[in-house]
């Protein structure tokens, strides 16, 4: 028998509604290439165990011992439509781990679907890529030079390999997420921009705009980080409907 | 609001602000009955003095009401059904008014009634003063150690049943007299055993005189009301009153209207006879269905206004209140009538029945929002339709419990396990809290008794002791130090279950025996194969005769205390034995260590096969157990629902393995415990998946917080139906739904050790929500709207 991954799991959570179809269970794992200013899940960052003196955040399985927990709520899955979602972190830096969890997924006739910043080399993209039937990509800011302020990376890696999986022939669902920060990524000009690149692709399912959120904000202290945002709000539901309005000048779908 | 809406806020509001208090005139009316007939046998005594109470009993119609009755003399009455328990309201003469659970107010005048009239002609003749001399003095020691709660049915009339509603509004009284005599002109007096039948038979023409005459009194009133009103709206509506009782249900009704009034009038007859919960309504969506679409059909009625009919109906069946004594009421609080009214399910043929009144029903329910009735839902997966089911998740939503929520197919085998066949079993309803019926054809208790599962974990571990007496109240199982294997303990555990069923089984055999003296022939009635049998319901008349029901209750602390046991102490070895029993001795003080080790055992509720298979062995065992007793009237049945008895049960258990401290409440059903659950629904549907539910054919009772956040939105209310269609292919008999509102946020950032398991969700995160800082729970808390029930 082969010998399987494995890979650094930061959280599972079953029975999500907010991360795909139907009812899904999340794989939370750990390692991520960017620092989001309004990340909720620092303790995501660091790959591997990360030890506190109050808390540990991660934990080791074998893509066979994962497989063996997803598959709990495979009633669930069959009846909703759901499915399991990798998230993060940074599943892309897992690749291989998420390529044999998801391929296995499937042979157990279970969905699989990721969510991911795509800002990792293509070659990782093009190897869970065929294993998907949903990306989730994650877009944080238009303009590299406020992305790199803000996430600590430019933005142009991303952009491409959003742009690459649009091309490619594989028959997966495409939906591009935004959280819509107030003050950082809600101005006009930036939306407009984006609306742009948004409708300059192709086989794109679907457009999701997110309200920013501060429930992570309390791990910050507990991980003894400075949180960079304290000032912002969450936006009303309103700036949402005009953000949402801007882009539905650009592209049909969206949510 | 639609317009039909105004009459209902009226009549809801006029109840609401009506207290509960003591009703002796049915006491005081069946007393002078049974000194007017004095010389007769019981069964016509008992017959006599229901037709004098429907004679003379105080009768009222308030205003706005479309449908009338009353089975007391005040709209809000706990009713003393002196032949069965005058008792005890003798002991809580000057505490009733004020007691804690489910007071009832007791006017002076009531009072003086009762010492001068009731008290003195009952002393010493009934059922719960027969029961409290003659309980087997093992069962009584398991009883007043909190093992066994087995007084409710001395305290309480029959009840749990689902009288033949469907064949007394197609027959009418009229229909039925003909039956019985009938009947009566096959007997051959000079036979044995033919005069007890035709004393029967005539008890049930006495009970129809007066059903009839009630009626008609209801008519009369309504008429002279109608002649003295001035408004003409009003007036018109005291007249189709009058003119509606005229004719049921002495008649076969011809409307819809008529066919509630018809309803209303026997359910409280049957009411009024014996006070007790769980007279179940069954299945309205089917038996109304004919008089609703004939009106619909005729043009006699529109939607609005049969709607309002129902509303009307909904309104009268949160105005009786079960009167029961202080510790009964500790079990079953809220004055807990349970008339269970059941929508959906399959047909005789087994198709679909969901029908336009499914819906409407449920709909009623929305429109009322009160305590009763207790609606519930018998959902077929394979055949009742998406529609329906969404209707069902849209009640879920408004927060107030309801509906119970049934897995059609379990319920279905429920019945052919206790003996009925498949084409009648199609036809079951869900009855008082989770158990099962069947409309017109069947007799049980099906809540006889509760066992105390902590009090059985806790007597193995202390070799038959009580905890809080220190009394030896069960068979010696040795010193658990001596135990080599988890094996030894769970042999201990089985032997306490065995003593404690057999006891509990004496018990019902018992009950059984002084309840043949509480004939009913007003329920009977509309049992066929009683007059067939020319046997009262009470004696064994109707075509299933069942055994009596055995609930379980503390499912999650037994399970989780064998789990914390094996693993501790057999597995692991991080604790001995001695090490545990002197923890549990000390309510974990000073064993700090050993309470963490135990909280961090397996629990069920996580969908972890280390605990849950430990579930599915023990129920297995308990409920063949129960199954291997008989009774006179059949195979004993087990069932797992709480009411309210976790919590007085949790009063009598010291500390257990699974890490719960002494004297705090059980866990409610085959639910987990509070704040144990930690992955969410779908792995807590997986845990009760693993128990044998079929088998507990008095029903399984699932309690579910349901986070808001799954209910607000479209895609929300899409996964709800699916986690219901997940929940019926696991074989999960039932569930309820507690909706995470602003009232239980608040409750989980005061109580956080019970809130464990709540999760706070957005796209990309979740977190549990007791462990957010202060300020982000305050804006969850205020974001998140404020439901309620009242």
């Amino acid at each position: 028998m082969r010998q399987t991954s494995s890979g650094t799991i930061l959280r599972l959570e079953r029975s999500s509604i907010h991360d795909g179809e139907g009812l899904r269970t999340v794989i939370f794992l750990k390692g991520c290439p960017l620092r989001c200013a309004w990340c909720s899940t620092p303790e995501g960052w660091l790959p591997g165990i990360t030890e506190t003196e109050t808390a540990s955040y991660g934990y080791i399985m074998t893509a066979d011992e994962l497989l063996a927990e997803i598959v709990k709520d495979e009633i669930f899955f069959f009846h909703s439509d759901g499915g399991i979602t990798f998230s993060g972190g940074e599943p892309l830096c897992q690749a291989e781990f998420v390529t044999d969890v998801a391929a296995g997924a499937r042979k157990l006739g279970i969905s699989t679907a990721m969510e991911s910043s795509l800002c990792y080399p293509w070659q990782a993209v093009e190897k869970v890529l065929p294993h998907l039937d949903a990306l989730y990509a994650d877009l944080k800011h238009i303009d590299p030079e406020q992305h790199k302020f803000y996430t600590g990376q430019d933005n142009r890696r991303i952009l491409e390999n959003i742009r690459r999986v649009s091309d490619s022939d594989l028959p997966l669902q495409l939906i591009i997420r935004m959280v819509l920060v107030p003050g950082i990524n809600d101005d006009e000009a930036t939306l407009r921009q984006t609306g742009e690149f948004l409708q300059s692709l192709h086989n794109l399912t679907r457009v999701e705009l997110l309200p920013y959120h501060r429930l992570g904000v309390g791990t910050y202290a507990k991980l003894g980080l400075r949180y960079r945002l304290p000032e912002t709000k969450a936006p009303s539901q309103p700036e949402l409907q005009r953000g949402k309005a801007i882009l539905s000048q650009y592209i049909n779908n969206i949510k | 609001m639609a317009d039909y809406l105004k009459r209902i806020a009226r009549l809801k509001e006029r109840l609401l602000t009506i207290k509960p208090e003591m009703d002796l005139e049915n006491a005081r009316i069946l007393t002078e009955g049974f000194i007017e007939y004095a010389n007769m046998p019981l069964i016509l005594k008992k017959a006599y003095a229901f037709r004098k109470q429907c004679q003379e009993k105080t009768i009222f119609i308030a205003e706005d009401e479309l449908i009338v009755g009353n089975s007391g003399s005040k709209v809000r009455g706990g009713i003393l059904c002196a032949d069965c328990c005058w008792s005890v309201l003798d002991d809580e003469l000057e505490t009733i008014s004020d007691r804690r659970y489910d007071p009832f107010h007791l006017r002076a005048e009531d009072k003086e009634l009762f010492l001068d009239v009731v008290k003195p002609y009952w002393r010493g003749k009934s059922n719960f003063e027969q029961w409290r001399r003659q309980i087997p003095e093992d069962l009584r020691l398991l009883r007043d150690n909190g093992v066994v709660f087995i007084d409710r049915k001395g305290v309480r009339g029959f009840g749990e049943t689902t009288a033949g509603y469907e064949w007394l509004l197609n027959a009418g009284l009229k229909g039925i007299r003909t039956t019985i005599t009938e009947r009566k002109s096959r007997l051959n007096l000079a036979r044995p055993g033919d005069l007890e039948k035709d004393n029967f038979l005539e008890a049930l023409l006495l009970v129809c005189e007066g059903i009839a005459a009630m009626a008609q009194r209801y008519s009369a009133l309504a008429a002279d009301m109608a002649s003295r009103e001035k408004d003409i709206v009003r007036k018109a509506e005291l007249l189709m009153i009058a003119d509606i009782c005229s004719r049921v249900p002495e008649n076969p009704a011809t409307t819809f209207h008529e066919a509630l009034q018809s309803f209303y009038f026997y359910h409280t007859s049957i009411f009024m006879e014996q006070n007790a919960a769980s007279y179940n309504p069954g299945r309205m969506d089917q038996y109304l269905l004919p008089f609703y679409r004939a009106d619909r059909e005729a043009g006699r009625i529109d939607q609005d206004q049969a709607q309002e009919l129902l509303d009307c109906l909904w309104i009268k069946f949160s105005e009786p209140c079960l009167f029961q004594d202080a510790v009964t009421a500790e079990f079953a609080a809220g004055y807990p009538m349970f008339q269970n009214v059941c929508v959906g399910g399959v047909d005789e043929t087994g198709r679909d029945a969901v029908n336009e009144l499914s819906y409407m029903i449920l709909q009623a329910s929305m429109d009322v929002r009160l305590y009763q009735p207790s609606l519930s839902v018998r959902y077929n997966m394979a055949k009742n339709p998406n529609q329906f089911l969404r209707k069902v998740v849209e009640l879920i939503r408004l927060g107030t419990g309801f509906p119970a929520f049934h897995n059609d197919e379990v319920g279905i085998r429920m019945l052919l396990n206790k003996g009925v066949p498949l084409r009648e079993a199609w036809d079951w309803n869900p009855c008082g809290c989770v158990e099962t019926n069947l409309e017109g054809r069947m007799r049980q208790y099906t809540a006889l008794a509760d066992i105390n599962l902590g009090s059985l974990v806790e007597l193995a571990l202390n070799d038959g002791v009580n905890r809080k007496s220190g009394e030896r109240i069960s068979v010696s199982t040795g010193n658990p130090d001596a135990f080599e294997s988890f094996e030894d303990f769970t042999k201990a555990l089985k032997d306490h279950i065995d003593h404690t069923m057999h006891a509990t089984v004496v018990g019902s055999h018992l009950l059984d025996e002084i309840c043949l003296e509480r004939p009913v022939p007003a329920l009977s009635l509309t049992f066929k194969e009683c007059i067939e049998n020319g046997t009262d319901y009470s004696a064994g008349g109707a075509k299933y005769n069942v055994g009596n029901g055995i609930i379980l209750i503390g499912v999650a602390d037994l399970v989780n205390s064998l789990a914390a046991v094996r693993q501790l102490v057999y597995e692991d070895r991080s604790v001995t034995m001695e090490e545990l029993l002197a923890a549990l001795a000390a309510n974990f003080e000073g064993y700090e260590h050993v309470r963490e080790l135990c909280l961090a055992a397996p629990k069920y509720g996580n969908d972890d096969k280390r605990v849950d298979n430990l579930a599915a062995e023990i129920f297995t065992y308990i409920a063949d157990e129960i199954e291997q007793y008989e009774s006179k009237f059949g195979r004993m049945t087990p069932g797992i629902l709480p009411v309210s008895g976790n919590t007085p049960f949790g009063l009598e258990v010291g500390a257990l393995p699974s890490g719960r401290k002494a004297w705090k409440p059980l866990a409610d059903g085959v639910s987990p415990s509070g704040g144990t659950d930690l992955g969410g629904p779908t792995a807590v549907l997986k845990s009760v998946s693993h128990l044998p539910h079929d088998r507990f054919t008095q029903g399984t009772l699932l309690n579910m917080k349901v986070e808001d956040d799954l209910l607000n939105s479209e895609n929300g209310i899409r996964q709800m139906m699916a986690l219901l269609k997940s929940m019926c292919s696991l074989g999960i008999f039932h569930v309820q739904f507690n909706v995470i509102d602003q009232a239980k946020l608040l409750a989980a950032q005061k109580n956080p050790e019970q809130y464990k398991g709540l999760l706070i969700r957005v796209a990309g995160y979740t977190a549990y929500f007791v462990e957010l800082g202060k300020d982000v729970q305050d804006e969850i808390i205020a974001r998140t709207v404020q439901t309620r029930i009242q």
